[in-house]
């Protein structure tokens, strides 16, 4: 087993500890810093559970999808008897990505380059003139390398490149209620849903500040201003982002443990149907299913096309919005990042329900989420250029009468107060000095550095 | 201009999915009606859109407009399709109205742009209309960085009292479906 210290970058462990502070203060070159970037691709998107996709997006057999799992490229594919599994694309013969395609349905893989040919369980299937190999070749080691961990929670599949993370359950913890609140809002009949692939956006930023962003309501009412003076001044009250008003209000911030936070805004919003903004079709498409399914009915199906009130964030990678769209955070640099938005359509619900709920995962990304990204990139930028300044403050909620825990271990702060964040930080610390090296099934073990 | 919030119902999606795909699988050459009209709208769009003067721009659009940037590069469904833009006028007019409040972050500064369109075909379709495909180059200046966005461009014309109006735009980016930066004014 090679130590950390071996693969780690120049920062002997315990560095760390100086530059996350239990007074709230984060460092910047956790921002800015391509070292401590590349570490966190091993220790953290290579030593997490971390979300991969839901499994409605590769529904048939031999369905593939590719991903990247903290820059590696992966591929995660449904085999021959139903199970998932997460291979790297890359070939164990001379390194070429194997395959290059989004998405697909295939049950082999072959290498463009010489002709190796996978299993689309990562098995080495054959090997052109396969005579010119000797004895020693070991086909059990020459295959795509499969994630040592992979479990599928409900739809979502996760996996890890740590043969000992700790089991799916566990690590979900507390937020697991969450979880399946926003999953349950969903699971409508016996057809379970569909997930549909929405906006993509990139921006020039540290993965962290959207991951720190969709645990912070304090920045709603001024990022978004222009969102909510745009509202009141067509719609009037009562639309997104008119429930925070004040600071002083049922709304929690909570931090459930393993990086996981959460911002609550049920307490504040009664009828998401009524909130949501003006969608194009709203009124046609709202009537239809009235006219077919009676009010109540029609109104149960209609609340699912608003705001839920729920920003759950499974650290890394994963944010719930709770009304079925969630977004996966993609780290490509220190300074660079993907944010990938996918949306669950229920697949018993009525169609005019289903293209509301797309209608709905646009305005958004459309209105305000713009707004968050032009902020990512300014704080990008200050960061990497004021070496004078090195600290981040997410102390808000510390050292007040504010912040609680709960009987399950879960933290809860005010609304507005960064609890969840600062939680996110110190699990940050945690995972960046475990001890345990990323590792693959299927491949010839590494014998010095990982990466 | 009025807003009619009701007018995106499902015979609209139809038509407008039925008009992508006739678009789209156009081989025979155009005969060009109305060339020199839909050329005038076009370009007089593009300056109006480069300008930032949104609100004379809205004026060229009809009542029952939509403004649709497919996310996807191969289907057109916007029924079943999240979108970069889908938009109805009464979503176009809080777009436009958001750019206007002085508080959008991702357009201070705003945006400069300038677009070439190009490649314009025309053809009549049913009830008067006018089909018109054409190329769109389009570059954005913002914060020292100069991003160029490349593209097909689908109108619907039609005549309101006597003048070509917009009442369809489609405009499909060649990276439609890749991760997209700060699209925050009109393309």
């Amino acid at each position: 087993m090679v130590s950390v210290s071996e693969v780690a970058p120049p920062q002997a462990r315990g560095h760390y500890d100086g530059l996350v502070r239990a007074d709230g203060r984060v460092h910047r070159t956790l921002f800015t810093d391509s070292d401590i970037f590349k570490h966190e691709m091993l220790k953290i998107f290579g030593g997490s559970w971390v979300f991969l996709l839901h499994e409605a997006e590769i529904p048939a057999v031999h369905d593939f999808k590719t991903i990247t799992v903290g820059r590696r490229p992966v591929i995660v594919s449904r085999n021959e008897d139903g199970s998932i599994v997460a291979l790297l694309n890359r070939c164990p013969h001379r390194g070429s990505m194997v395959c290059s395609l989004e998405r697909g349905n295939a049950a082999r893989f072959q290498c463009p380059y010489h002709g190796w040919t996978f299993l689309n369980n990562g098995e080495l299937y054959g090997v052109p003139y396969r005579k010119g190999y000797g004895p020693a070749f070991d086909k059990r080691k020459r295959g795509l390398g499969r994630f040592p961990r992979l479990e599928t929670y409900r739809g979502f599949v996760f996996g890890s490149l740590n043969p000992g993370v700790e089991a799916l359950t566990e690590w979900l913890g507390p937020a697991r209620e969450i979880f399946d609140w926003c999953i349950d809002q969903e699971n409508l009949g016996p057809r379970g849903v569909s997930v549909v692939k929405g906006m993509t956006m990139v921006y020039r930023g540290n993965w962290k500040l959207q991951n720190d962003n969709n645990g912070d309501m304090y920045h709603a009412p001024v990022t978004h201003r222009s969102t909510a003076e745009m509202n009141l001044a067509r719609h009037g009250t009562g639309k997104t982002l008119d429930h925070f008003k004040s600071d002083n209000n049922p709304m929690l911030a909570k931090y459930f443990g393993h990086g996981h936070k959460l911002l609550d805004q049920r307490p504040s919003i009664d009828s998401p149907w009524e909130r949501a903004r003006p969608l194009p079709g709203r009124e046609v498409m709202g009537d239809a299913v009235v006219q077919r399914l009676g009010e109540a009915a029609a109104r149960a199906y209609l609340d699912l096309t608003g705001r839920s009130g729920i920003n759950l964030v499974l650290y890394p990678n994963l944010m719930m919005m709770g009304h079925g769209t969630f977004a996966v955070y993609e780290p490509l640099a220190v300074d660079c990042t993907n944010v990938r938005y996918y949306t669950a359509l229920i697949n018993d619900a009525p169609p005019e329900v289903n293209t509301l709920r797309i209608r709905f995962s646009e305005d958004f990304n459309n209105v305000a989420a713009r707004d968050d990204n032009e902020i990512f990139e300014r704080i990008q930028t200050a960061l990497e250029d004021v070496p004078e300044m090195p600290w981040l403050d997410f102390s808000k909620g510390l050292d007040t009468d504010r912040e609680r825990v709960g009987e399950d271990g879960a933290v809860t702060g005010n609304i507005s107060d960064e609890t969840g964040i600062r939680g996110s930080y110190a699990w940050w610390k945690t995972l960046m000095q475990r001890d345990f090296t990323p590792q693959a099934l299927g491949v010839e073990a590494d014998e010095g550095r990982s990466r | 201009m009025s807003e009619n919030a009701r007018y995106l119902n499902e015979a609209r999606y139809a038509a407008l999915i039925e008009g992508t795909q006739r678009a789209r699988s156009r081989v025979t050459p155009s005969t060009f009606p109305h060339r020199d009209a839909a050329e005038a709208v076009l370009y007089l769009e593009a300056r109006l859109l480069d300008d930032g003067r949104y609100e004379e721009w809205l004026e060229l659009l009809t009542g029952d407009c939509l403004y649709w940037v497919p996310a996807e590069a191969k289907r057109g469904d916007p029924r079943h399709e999240a979108c970069v833009n889908f938009d109805d006028r009464r979503r176009l007019l809080d777009r436009v109205a958001l750019l206007r409040t002085g508080y959008l972050h991702a357009q201070t500064p705003p945006s400069r742009t300038s677009r070439t369109i190009g490649n314009v075909e025309t053809w009549e379709v049913q009830g008067g209309a006018l089909e018109v495909r054409s190329s769109l180059t389009l570059w954005m200046y913002r914060q020292g960085e100069t991003t160029p966005y490349a593209g097909a461009q689908e109108h619907e014309l039609v005549q309101v009292k006597g003048a070509w109006r917009i009442r369809q735009k489609t405009v499909r980016l060649l990276n439609s479906d890749a991760p997209l930066g700060n699209i925050t004014f009109i393309l």
